[in-house]
Formats: structure tokens, C-alpha cells, sequence
């Protein structure tokens, strides 16, 4: 079984070491980016995994369900794809990004998140996140 | 693509991906080979004595040095663009998987006699 798919020969030819670099974002930037509403946070993983934990922001959208509900998704901000590590995530990312998206992986993955998200930064993140959305003041 | 990515579920990760035990087995027995997949700065620094190198910008024309017969072991440092890499090739026909841990735990794995564990022809 031959596919063709010529975005992807493209993709893979003009892969070079600033694309190594963008397709990969690091948590600190993913965060900050994502409480300015500039980042569609995407948990790629089965719906299993997601009934037995998540966290608490971003969109579900499970990676064999992505071509089907591509309309979900917003092109108008950056993507970042998550699954407990990496190795989904980064497939997503890849279909997105051959899709015409502009999209990264997050390169320390979910647990990467919660192992950050402890205590007094889940707080402050957390107030963050609610600041931003309502322009700036707590309630 | 969208058939490959559909067709991802829970229990079949090992369609996508290859341990470096089962790599080393399956090296020995001749039924894989290892395609090192960095860029060409990179394949200067360091490289491992068996196995194709084949940068990645290079790979989409020339796909006829490819083995057909065998599985294909897609490897980078870790993973990331060797999971690239592998879909790649699946669309393209070849039955190919990606090294987990990468070229860094295959290295750490060939440490002192465990080295002896792959045979290679030199």
C-alpha cells in the first residue's frame, strides 16, 4: 500500500534544524502562551485515559478521532498536542502541521505538567488562567 | 494517512514502535535493519557502525535504497523524529516502526560485554 502524499515528501525535505527546534514546545512557553489564549492545548489521548484523569484545561480531541473533527480545531492560534509523554503527541502534531495548522508538541508531555503543576504554582497557575479570562481581575 | 492514524488504538502501540531488545533480536535473526535518520551535522559528530544513514531531507528521494523485505528500525537520539519518519515510510509502503528510547538507549544498552549482544558484520 503506497500512499501518495506530496505535503509530507515536502515536509520531510525542507526538514532542517530551525523545524528540529518549532516543532517542539517546552512547558514554561506552552503555559505562558496558553494563559494569553494564544495556544488550543489538545490532550490527544483514548477516551480511557482521559476518564481516568485529566487536567483541567485544554480541549480532549483523541488522536484517532483528529481527522474527523478537524472543525474543532482552530487555526487562528498554535496548537500544542499532549499525551502522557510524547510519542502521540507528536504524530498529532505532524498531522496538524501537514494539515496546514500551525502546531507543536509538548515536549515534557502531561506528566511533565502535573509533575510542574504542584501545590503553590497549581494555585497561581490555576489564577491565573482565571485572571486572564476575566480581563485581569479575580473574582 | 488518515486510514494510519484512524487506525491507532490503546492496545497497538507496538504497530508503531520497537523496543531495542526486540530490535537486537530481530537484528541478529536478519529480519531488520536500523535507519539513522539525523542530520547530516549531526551523522558527523558521532554515528553507529551498523545500519543506513539517511538524513531526513534526503529520505523522500531516495526511498529505492531501502530495503523492501525487512523492517525497518527508524531511530534519532530519542524518538521524536523517528516517529516522524516512521509514518512516513508506512504511507509509503514499507513496514517500518521507530526505536523507543532511541539511538541513546540502544547505545546505553551496548554497554561493555553486552556490546557482543549485536552481530554485526564488519
Amino acid at each position: 500500500m503506497t500512499i501518495k502524499t506530496p505535503e509530507f515528501d515536502r515536509y520531510l525535505q525542507s526538514f532542517d534544524y530551525q523545524e528540529r527546534k518549532d516543532m517542539k514546545i517546552h512547558l514554561e512557553e506552552c503555559l505562558e502562551m496558553y494563559a494569553k489564549g494564544e495556544i488550543q492545548l489538545i490532550d490527544i489521548r483514548f477516551q480511557e485515559e482521559f476518564d481516568a484523569w485529566n487536567i483541567g484545561f485544554g480541549d480532549h480531541i483523541p488522536l484517532h478521532k483528529i481527522p474527523d473533527r478537524l472543525d474543532e480545531i482552530d487555526s487562528s492560534k498554535t496548537i500544542v498536542t499532549m499525551c502522557p509523554h510524547y510519542d502521540r503527541a507528536e504524530i498529532a502534531r505532524l498531522y496538524l502541521k501537514l494539515n496546514g495548522y500551525n502546531a507543536r508538541y509538548l515536549t515534557c508531555g502531561m506528566l511533565g505538567i502535573v509533575d510542574f503543576l504542584r501545590g503553590d504554582k497549581a494555585r497561581d497557575y490555576m489564577l491565573k488562567l482565571t485572571k486572564e479570562k476575566n480581563n485581569g481581575y479575580y473574582y | 494517512m488518515d486510514t494510519i492514524i484512524k487506525k491507532i488504538n490503546p492496545c497497538q502501540m507496538s504497530y508503531l514502535r520497537i523496543s531495542v531488545d526486540d530490535f537486537i533480536k530481530q537484528y541478529n535473526d536478519g529480519e531488520c535493519e536500523l535507519i539513522d535518520i539525523r542530520l547530516p551535522f549531526e551523522v558527523a559528530r558521532w554515528q553507529l557502525n551498523f545500519g543506513i544513514i539517511m538524513p531526513t531531507s534526503e529520505l523522500p528521494e531516495r526511498l529505492d535504497e531501502l530495503p523492501k523485505d525487512k523492517l525497518l528500525v527508524i531511530a534519532c537520539p530519542l524518538s521524536e523524529r523517528a516517529n516522524m519518519v516512521s509514518f512516513y515510510l508506512k504511507t509509503q509502503g514499507f513496514n517500518a516502526k521507530y526505536l523507543m528510547g532511541g539511538m541513546i538507549d540502544l547505545m546505553d544498552r551496548l554497554k561493555g560485554g553486552k556490546a557482543k549482544d549485536l552481530k554485526i558484520n564488519i
